[in-house]
Formats: C-alpha cells, structure tokens, sequence
C-alpha cells in the first residue's frame, strides 16, 4: 500500500522519489548490489518480479528488478549490470549518494500459485536477480514449509559472471533445496557443471510435473530451449511463469517503449504464465 | 447538449472575445499556403474555411519536449519538484479527426487506473472549439473509412457551418460558458443542419475496401504477410508518419543537466515505435531490429492495439501519414493489401 509522506511535494506520476543508497557491494566485474532505503525506511511494499524506476539525476531512470524478498523490512536491494549511462553512473556511486525511485511496478509473481507446489526455478545470467527475491521468499522460514521440493537451476557465461556465489553455496548445501549451477565457458578452478542451461535438465531429481509450477527468468534468447526442456518433463503450459525484459521507459503503462504486440510489459508483466503469452508473437522468438 | 448559433458576420467578434479570455491557437494560413495551428492574437488571422492542417494539435496536448520534474540540490540536500503546464489555452478550428483524436488522448492517459498527471493537467486548462467538415480534406482522407468523420468526443463545443451561421454545440460546461452569449438555434437551423448529416455519405467517399470494424482481424491474419516486408522495403525508418499522427502519443524520458551540473529537469520528449532503436534494451537486444517488423507494429497500433485497449479508435484516417511519408507508403493502400481472416 503505498504510503506519501506528509512533507512531500504534490506529486504526479511521474515523480520519484529521492532515496538512499545505503550500501554497495560487487557482486561480479559487472554487477553491483544496491542496498537502497526510501525516506522514513518506508516498506516499497513489493511483489518478487516487480521493478522500480531508478534514477541519477541528471542522467536518467532505468528500470531495475527488486532482487531483495518482500520479508526484507525497512529496505529494499537491486542488482544493476553496467551497461549504459544510468547504470554506469549508478556505479560510480557510495553509501549515503541519493537515488531517484519510482515504483515498484509491472505485476510480479503471485506467490500463492506456488502454494503446495514443488518449484522449479530457472535462471539465465542477469535473470537470477529478479528470481532471488522469489527464491529467498519461498525460502524464508516463515514461507518455506508452504512449498514443496525447491529446484534452482542456475547458468552463467563463465564463473566469475555468477552472482551470489555465497548465497548459492547456502542454497547447495540446504537439505531441503537442490541447487545446479552451471556455466557455458569453465576456468581453471571450476569443478562445477559446464553447458548452456538447458544441460542441467538431465540432472534433475525425479519430478511430479502435475504438482510442479515453473518460474524462468533469463536473457530473451533462453526461454524458448528452457520452455522445450520444461514441456518434455511433461510439465502444463498453465504452470510456466515467465519475466520479460522490455524498454519499460516510464514505467507506467504510456510511453510506449516495452510494447509486446497489443500488450504493455510494464502494467500486464514483466511476469506472465505462459497461457497468456504463447499466442504474441512478439513474446519469445 | 446545448444548441446554439453563431452567425457569420458575429464569428469575428466571437472569436476575439474567446481570444481576450486566454492563450488562443488557432488555424492560420503560412506563407507556404499550408494552414497550422499557430497562436493568434486577432481574430483576422484565424482561418476557418482551411482544407486540412498540416500538423495536428498533438503538439498542444503533448508538446514535443517539456519538462515533468525539476531536481537539484537546496543547500546541500537534494530535491526534486514535479512540473506541470497549467497555463490555460483554447484551441480553435480542429476537425473531427484531430478531436476524435483527443478523445483517445483522453482515455489513453487515464488507462490502467494510471492517471498522466501532465497530461491532464494541460488538458483540464483546455478549451476546444472543433470545426465540423462539409467533405473531406483531401484525396489522402480516408476519415469516413475510420468512422472518425464525426466527432464522437474531445470537443467543449463544435462548430458546424450551415450556410448563413455556425450552428454550434455544447459538449461541457466550459462550451456552454463560451456560447452563453449566442442565440439559441432554431428549427430552421436544425433542419439545416439535418440536410447536411443526410447529404455525408455521398460527400465522403470510402476508400478501405472492407468495413474498418474487420481490420483487427484482417490485421491479425496477416501478421505473417509478406505485405509487410514488401512495403517495408520502401520505408527509411524517418519517422515522419509518427511526428504527423496524431495518435502516435509515444514517448522518452531524459535528464536534461544545467551548466552548474547539479541542478536540471527531466523531460518528456517525442519518440516514435518507427525509429531504430525504440524497442532496444541494454545490453543491445533489439525487440523490432527489422524494418518491417516496426512498420507492421505501427499499422496494427493504429488498426487494432490501441482500440482494443482503450475502445477508441487508434487511427483517425485523417491521412497526414500518407500526406508527409517522404517514401509514397500509405496505410490505406497498405491496409488494401491485406486480407488476411477475410
């Protein structure tokens, strides 16, 4: 529910909201975790697979996914790749710099269609920032015992592109969790699996697909021969939920930018089941 | 709804009173002979009996740069203040088209219990006198094919030339507010008026070869046509339909930064689904990297998505597309050509 602070300007759709960044961590050579705080600690009040508006200003807004679970009170975390202006300034910040933040906004995952499910979580790359919030929110322990068997399907370029390596050993090493990880191009010190992360389906434990609900989040490329894997353990096309990246500029539903055929990503997403999108063409190539 | 006339020889003096009472813009002729909407200060320079305007009032109600946030640094701590155009305006002159347009406009950026907060605050300090047609603009018109040959909306009165007079309608309050002063149309005139409604079809030839309430689905049919790639290949990707629609209502956010690199504002500028890199994200994957891909994303805008989302009409066949494509396509032609579901 969001919440103005009575001190605040009339504020119109467009406004952000000024923010604190309280901490900064790197994750990779390319991501960096913002740790950000809205005025008052004031609960973004999030759905895992929702975004948020970030802005420099004076650069710009770039949409950014909430990497943090809605169970994490008093802040909120984004993990941003640089890649271009906004994010490479947002880079160059420290603890204590202001953010601009709109949101959260899209429609993310609804955690109660997980509810007595078996999960299978597949990430590509970038895709298991969005998907974390949702994998620590499943995982919390005040969640946990609502879900059955978790499944963590995880793939990177390389080993020194894999986020949360900490969190991941965490996740490995839970009886209640089975985490593979994977990465397309090995270096020396890896002993983990090696393919694209289509390969870690022949290493999935035994499955009950009717009982079994998908969530995918990775690059645009991956979700057709990740969707083909999933319908050959026989899992339904109405237990598929899926996040697509689009140019959400405003956010809002208006400025045009992440159209998907007839459909706004930003207001009708980023997360659909698979029922919903397999008819757009323009959904996944 | 208020009926009402205004007659010829009282439409001068109508028109400055409107003119003493705000920032008015209306139709005037350029010395190129084209007809823009122009601000004016007299009612002499307002040209009524004009064939089309070359741009539509897209620029009034969503200019192409303006500023939705100032932020900077107040002693030290920083700010941002929301930005909005309340300046109060009448437009004068605007055909069916560009009001029907308005009408979509007016839904659009009230969609998805999302309320565009600069939008309508340009709008709610808006008067519109519309300006009904007799026949159409020109051979590019295909507005009777989009049945937005009649203003279904978007107006606060609508003027309508019957002969000796202006009859004139009030939609809102605001338009009853501008006509208080005129005399109430008689029998007469409504007879007037009726002969010129029965006497439209004829004036306004079709020029779609299909009733326009098939077009989703001839469009959605044709989704794979290789119409589009054909048409595509003659298309420079310039944008110069997009600038001229007026229901092309897409847009870009950017920071514009003052010289003392602290303080600046944000802005809403134009942008249009026809150039390169719109549907772009970082990291460089393209959503309509090929050409046709964009044209076929603006025709069915226009033809499908934005009537389905909104239940206005997402073009309003007033032709300036087809008028200013520096490349001859034309979506009626083009819409012709499918047939996809027929």
């Amino acid at each position: 529910m969001p919440v103005t602070s009575p001190t605040a300007e009339p504020r119109t759709l467009y406004t952000s909201e000024i923010a604190e960044v309280l901490a900064t961590r790197k994750l990779t050579e390319k991501e960096m975790l913002f740790t950000i705080r809205l005025p008052g600690g004031r609960d973004l009040g999030h759905a895992p697979g929702q975004f948020v508006e970030v802005s420099v200003f004076g650069s710009g807004e770039a949409p950014i996914s909430i990497t943090s679970p809605p169970t994490q009170k008093g802040d909120f975390e984004i993990c941003v790749r640089r890649v271009g202006l906004v994010t490479g300034d947002l880079h160059r910040l420290e603890p204590g710099a202001a953010v601009g933040v709109r949101g959260p906004y899209g429609r993310g995952f609804d955690i109660r269609e997980f509810e007595g499910k078996d999960i299978l979580y597949v990430a590509g790359g970038l895709g298991l920032a969005p998907l974390r919030s949702l994998i620590k929110a499943t995982l919390s322990p005040a969640l946990r015992s609502k879900f059955g068997r978790i499944t963590i399907l995880y793939g990177a370029k390389n080993p020194g592109e894999l986020l949360y390596t900490d969190e991941l050993r965490e996740w490995q090493e839970r009886g209640d969790v089975t985490c593979l990880v994977t990465v397309d191009r090995p270096d020396e010190a890896w002993r983990g699996n090696v393919g694209v992360i289509t390969t870690l389906f022949k290493k999935l434990p035994k499955t009950k697909p009717a009982n079994t609900i998908v969530a995918i989040v990775g690059p645009p490329v991956m979700y057709k021969f990740v969707i083909l894997e999933v319908f050959m353990v026989g899992i339904s096309e109405s237990q598929i939920r899926l996040s697509l990246e689009r140019r959400m500029k405003c956010g809002v539903g208006k400025c045009g930018h992440c159209q998907m055929n007839g459909l706004y990503v930003c207001q009708k997403g980023p997360v659909f089941s698979y029922s919903e999108i397999k008819g757009l063409r323009e959904a996944i190539r | 709804m208020q009926e009402k006339v205004v007659q010829k020889e009282a439409m001068p003096g109508f028109l400055q009173r409107l003119i003493g009472t705000a920032g008015t813009i209306a139709p005037v002729r350029q010395p190129s002979g084209h007809y823009l909407l122009k601000p004016v200060a007299r009612a002499d320079e307002v040209a009524l009996d004009f064939p089309f305007l070359y741009y539509s009032a897209k620029e009034y109600l969503l200019p192409p740069g303006e500023p939705v946030l100032q932020f900077g640094r107040r002693e030290g701590k920083p700010f941002v203040t929301p930005e909005t155009d309340t300046e109060e305006l009448i437009l004068i002159g605007l055909h069916p088209c560009d009001l029907n347009a308005i009408w979509t406009y007016d839904a659009f950026f009230t969609a998805d219990q999302k309320d565009d907060d600069n939008f309508l605050a340009r709008r709610r300090h808006m008067t519109i006198v519309g300006l009904d047609c007799a026949k159409p603009c020109d051979e590019y018109s295909f507005c009777a094919d989009m049945k937005t040959d009649v203003a279904q909306g978007g107006y606060d009165a609508l003027l309508t030339d019957i002969g000796e007079a202006y009859f004139a309608r009030a939609a809102t309050k605001r338009g009853e507010k501008l006509l208080a002063d005129m005399p109430a149309a008689t029998a007469k005139h409504r007879a007037a008026l009726a002969d010129l409604a029965k006497a439209r079809p004829q004036k306004f030839p079709k020029r779609i070869e299909f009733d326009t309430a098939e077009l989703p689905r001839r469009l959605e049919g044709s989704y794979d046509s290789l119409v589009w790639t054909a048409v595509a290949r003659r298309c420079y990707s310039c944008g110069s339909c997009v600038l001229v629609c007026p229901t092309c209502f897409c847009f870009d956010l950017k920071d514009r930064l003052s010289l003392n690199l602290a303080d600046g504002q944000r802005e809403r500028w134009w942008d249009g689904c026809m150039l390169h890199a719109f549907a772009e994200v970082s990291g460089g994957e393209n959503f309509r990297r090929e050409r046709h891909e964009r044209l076929r994303h603006r025709m069915f805008r226009k033809g499908k998505y934005i009537a389905e989302q909104i239940g206005r009409p997402g073009c309003v066949g007033c032709g300036r597309c087809d008028r200013a494509c520096t490349s001859k396509i034309s979506i009626v032609a083009t819409y012709n050509q499918l047939k996809g579901g027929a």
